[in-house]
């Protein structure tokens, strides 16, 4: 690392530290560079509140802000291209899973769920591409658009949070966007041949609740309550 | 996510390893490429070393049973398992293709 990147680094973590003590939390959040899907594995090890991916100031910033906002028990912010490059929602699944004492079939559909909830942020929200692939040439479009977008830096870092909260015996999860908002949360099919579309239906067979949240981009699931038709039982 | 391949005659087989997602893209044209190639009539595509799938992966297997049905190429599925198997029930697969094991 020559001089001019350690002074950029420190600068990071001088106005995160000083972030966190204006906003009354003690603990500071770790950051972190992704290089491969290795750095991945041993990084919630770290057992921090948040997880936060270098990047521009004024983008982790507004990550730090909303996140300190909204208090989850452990949470994550990162960029789209690396949403894109590495299963994140699969590691912070097997994070949970640890420090939540999940059951085998409750993990299960909460790495389900939050991958299905993580890939429409990306796509849908932060990139604004819809799915209108039927063939494999069309699905090779698809991906040459999200590509596409991901070059373009004003794409490649917008953020995307995902947010989970231990309430009593419920896990309730978010995952945020910085898209346009409804539609890139409300994507579903009725076709059942379609190639497309299916993420909300499994996730709403999946999660015990499934709601918009305060902020138009954003997805909540919860796991572990009863259903409505089961409280009678 | 592995992908191996095995070609017997007129029958291709995929085995699959590890999680199948949205990131697999490429590596699954390769399959359909595969599968549409000449003189295969029959695919069968192995899940039981596959411990994950999500939506995007559906739409890929979707799209090789639509690509190979203009070939009058049938296509199966076999030994989903676990989360796997979940997700195939959700989405009503078994209306879909055969699927085994």
């Amino acid at each position: 690392m020559n001089i001019a990147s350690a002074l950029i680094h420190k600068k990071f973590s001088d106005r995160a530290a000083l972030f966190f003590r204006s906003a009354g939390k003690d603990s500071v959040p770790h950051f972190f560079k992704l290089h491969s899907e290795n750095s991945l594995k041993g990084m919630f090890e770290k057992n921090a509140q948040f997880y936060i991916e270098h990047g521009l100031i004024e983008e982790y910033e507004q990550s730090l802000r909303r996140l300190t906002a909204y208090q989850p028990t452990v949470g994550v912010s990162i960029t789209s291209l690396s949403a894109y490059r590495y299963a994140i929602a699969i590691h912070f699944t097997k994070h949970l899973a640890e420090i939540f004492r999940l059951t085998p079939e409750r993990e299960m559909s909460i790495q389900t769920c939050l991958q299905e909830a993580f890939v429409n942020a990306l796509v849908h929200g932060n990139l604004g591409i819809a799915n209108e692939y039927d063939n494999a040439s069309s699905l090779d479009s698809h991906y040459e658009r999200i590509e596409h977008k991901l070059r373009e830096p004003d794409y490649a870092t917008k953020r995307i949070e995902i947010m989970a909260w231990k309430k009593a015996d419920a896990i309730e999860l978010a995952v945020f966007d910085y898209g346009t908002g409804l539609p890139s949360v409300l994507h579903s099919t009725q076709n059942n041949t379609a190639a497309h579309g299916r993420g909300l239906l499994i996730i709403s067979s999946l999660a015990d609740k499934m709601w918009i949240g305060d902020v138009p981009t954003s997805l909540y699931m919860r796991f572990g309550e009863k259903k409505i038709n089961d409280r009678h039982k | 996510m592995d992908i191996n391949m095995q070609r017997q005659n007129s029958h291709l087989t995929v085995h699959m390893s590890g999680q199948f997602t949205f990131n697999d893209n490429q590596s699954f044209k390769d399959v359909i490429a595969a599968a549409t190639s000449d003189s295969v009539q029959n695919v069968t595509v192995d899940f039981a070393g596959v411990d994950f799938i999500d939506s995007a992966g559906l739409g890929m297997l979707l799209l090789l049973r639509d690509n190979c049905s203009h070939k009058n190429i049938n296509v199966s599925l076999t030994n989903p398992k676990g989360q796997v198997e979940k997700i195939f029930s959700l989405s009503k697969f078994d209306q879909l293709f055969s699927i085994a094991g």
